[in-house]
């Protein structure tokens, strides 16, 4: 993989008068890379994203794109969503695919393309007022998608929708992920970024407060499980074992724990096999990011202190 | 510049507001003459013609046509205005503007595409009025002579920086408000408001050049009121170049802000 820089900040900052919604921001983000930008809500996120796309003047600070390019010629290979999909409500998702198509200098014959990679085309025809959020955001997507850009920024993709639109949002992030572009995921949701991403930062009041690869936060922690037993007492089961930590028992009779480091889901149910328990229930999580996330907040805090 | 003419183009050819607005103004241009034609027909057949007069067409005489038709088109050039506040001021309520400059659209693209959709409905709407005054003209005007027909045709070119000058100034609303009802509410009531002061200047105080330097005031007085000279006072039969000088100061103002209002203002 390439390790060449898709984008970089320096010293990026915005102040709307008193109010410093950002702040000397100096991000790097490395070609191929799945970029989670972490941070609760108006820890500026949109606004860094704004400012690296032309619709917000920075107060000071710079950017560049692929090394060197600010200008609105590099943001044709750009695909990117800020906040909500925003298109003409009362034109069909082809009406607006044809405006963006001819901005960004592309062929028409890829609104067909990216109608179907989002699966829309058979809705082609429908105003878009008539969609719902999910399929809003996935007409987004596709329209990012329409210059077969070299980077995707997608801004809180999947706020809002029900779990089986985050599942398809989510799929088609990481499908587009597999070829080879590189993704900038801004997302208050910690789950969403380790899903889906290889390296995040996080943002907290304007400024950026850390950055690293998500595998990075992987090793060092606890993971935890909740488990379920078909026979026996599961509760009496995980007591015995030394490396499990029980959390709480849930009211399905599910167990909640903690396992060692180096010891994983596949070990207990190895060892409930071995003792002819069977589990019905195994969901492993890995609730590093999280740890870190508030490690990383509260580092923050102190050193503010 | 097709490119940026297109991306308009696409813009407007599904938004229903355009075409309903532009359909009534068309509608309205062309009722114009005709309600004339009939209307003076009817005074012919009910008063005059007793008195052995055959036609009062004088309003299509060339070259008096051409001033006034487009004096009276002028009064109908809010619904387009309103229609340029409306395409401008949803790319901001909507936020397409700052998605058209995200995907690639620079701000200088964005102002120069809404610049040609202006001057390109107002050299079509220009073309028109020029089509009817010399349709209306040759089938019921007096004198046919080709030095009498263009004699005055100064008047659609004055007509064409009416519609220019009024374009920018609705673009202008619509940058400042960026909301299509209030930016249309804004638009209508500036043109009543606008007139007490010129009232006040022009009759009060008696001090004409003042009203006229008023944005609504600069536009209208390009194409000056034909009508008293039918009552015999004396009316101004051309256009004046200090009027023209203040009308281009004015396109040039609001060229001036509006480009402003763009390039600094976030999207």
């Amino acid at each position: 993989m390439s390790s060449s820089i898709v984008l970089e900040t320096t010293n990026l900052t915005k102040h709307y008068g008193k109010l410093k919604a950002v702040s000397d921001m100096n991000l790097s983000i490395k070609e191929g890379s799945v970029f989670g930008i972490l941070g609760p809500n108006g820890s500026g996120k949109s606004t860094t994203l704004g400012m690296a796309l032309g619709v917000t003047k920075p107060t000071s600070g710079s950017f560049k794109w692929f090394g060197g390019e600010t200008d609105h010629q590099v943001r044709k290979q750009i695909g990117a969503i800020l906040e909500r999909p925003i298109f003409y409500p009362a034109f069909t998702a082809e009406e607006n695919l044809r405006i963006t198509a001819q901005i960004k200098q592309v062929d028409r014959s890829r609104i067909d393309d990216v109608l179907k990679l989002v699966g829309l085309y058979d809705r082609r025809s429908s105003k878009f007022k008539t969609y719902s959020l999910g399929m809003k955001q996935r007409l987004a997507i596709g329209s990012a998608m329409i210059s077969d850009p070299k980077v995707l920024i997608l801004d809180e993709p999947t706020n809002g929708l029900d779990p089986q639109g985050i599942a398809e949002i989510r799929g088609i992030i990481l499908d587009i992920a597999k070829r080879g572009k590189t993704i900038v995921l801004a997302s208050h949701l910690l789950d969403e970024v380790q899903k889906v991403c290889n390296e995040f930062c996080v943002l907290r009041n304007g400024k950026l407060i850390f950055q690293g690869a998500v595998s990075e936060t992987g090793n060092s922690a606890q993971q935890e499980v909740e488990f379920g037993t078909a026979n026996g007492n599961g509760l009496d089961f995980a007591k015995e074992l030394d490396f499990v930590e029980v959390i709480e028992v849930l009211n399905s009779g599910a167990i909640r724990a903690h396992l060692d480091s180096g010891f994983s889901a596949e070990k207990l149910n190895e060892i409930a096999h071995s003792k002819g328990l069977i589990l019905n229930h195994l969901v492993s999580r890995n609730q590093t990011l999280e740890e870190k996330f508030l490690e990383i907040l509260k580092n923050d805090e102190t050193l503010k202190s | 510049m097709m490119r940026l003419l297109r991306i308009e183009l696409l813009k407007l050819a599904p938004a229903k507001y355009f075409w309903i607005l532009m359909m009534m103004f068309l509608v309205i241009m062309m009722a114009i003459p005709v309600t004339t034609v009939f209307l003076s027909d009817w005074i012919v057949d009910s008063f005059l013609s007793e008195l052995g007069v055959e036609q009062i067409n004088v309003l299509f005489d060339f070259s008096d046509i051409w001033q006034n038709f487009t004096f009276v088109f002028q009064y109908f050039t809010v619904l387009l205005s309103s229609l340029v506040v409306i395409n401008v001021a949803q790319e901001f309520s909507l936020s397409t503007a700052r998605q058209q400059v995200i995907d690639g659209l620079s701000r200088r693209e964005f102002f120069q595409g809404k610049l040609l959709f202006i001057g390109t409905m107002a050299l079509g709407v220009t073309l028109v009025a020029a089509v009817l005054c010399l349709v209306f003209g040759y089938m019921y005007s007096s004198v046919t002579e080709m030095d009498t027909v263009l004699s005055h045709i100064q008047f659609i070119p004055a007509y064409f920086l009416h519609l220019v000058h009024d374009f920018l100034f609705a673009m202008f609303i619509a940058l400042l408000i960026r909301r299509t009802g209030i930016g249309v509410v804004v638009l209508i009531f500036y043109g009543w408001i606008e007139s007490i002061p010129e009232a006040v200047f022009r009759y009060g105080l008696k001090w004409e050049w003042l009203a006229n330097l008023l944005p609504n005031g600069a536009t209208k007085i390009l194409i000056g009121n034909p009508f008293p000279k039918f009552i015999l006072q004396q009316t101004d039969v051309s256009v004046q170049p200090t009027d023209l000088f203040i009308s281009l100061g004015y396109i040039g103002f609001w060229l001036f802000l509006n480009r402003w209002l763009i390039m600094k203002k976030d999207f």
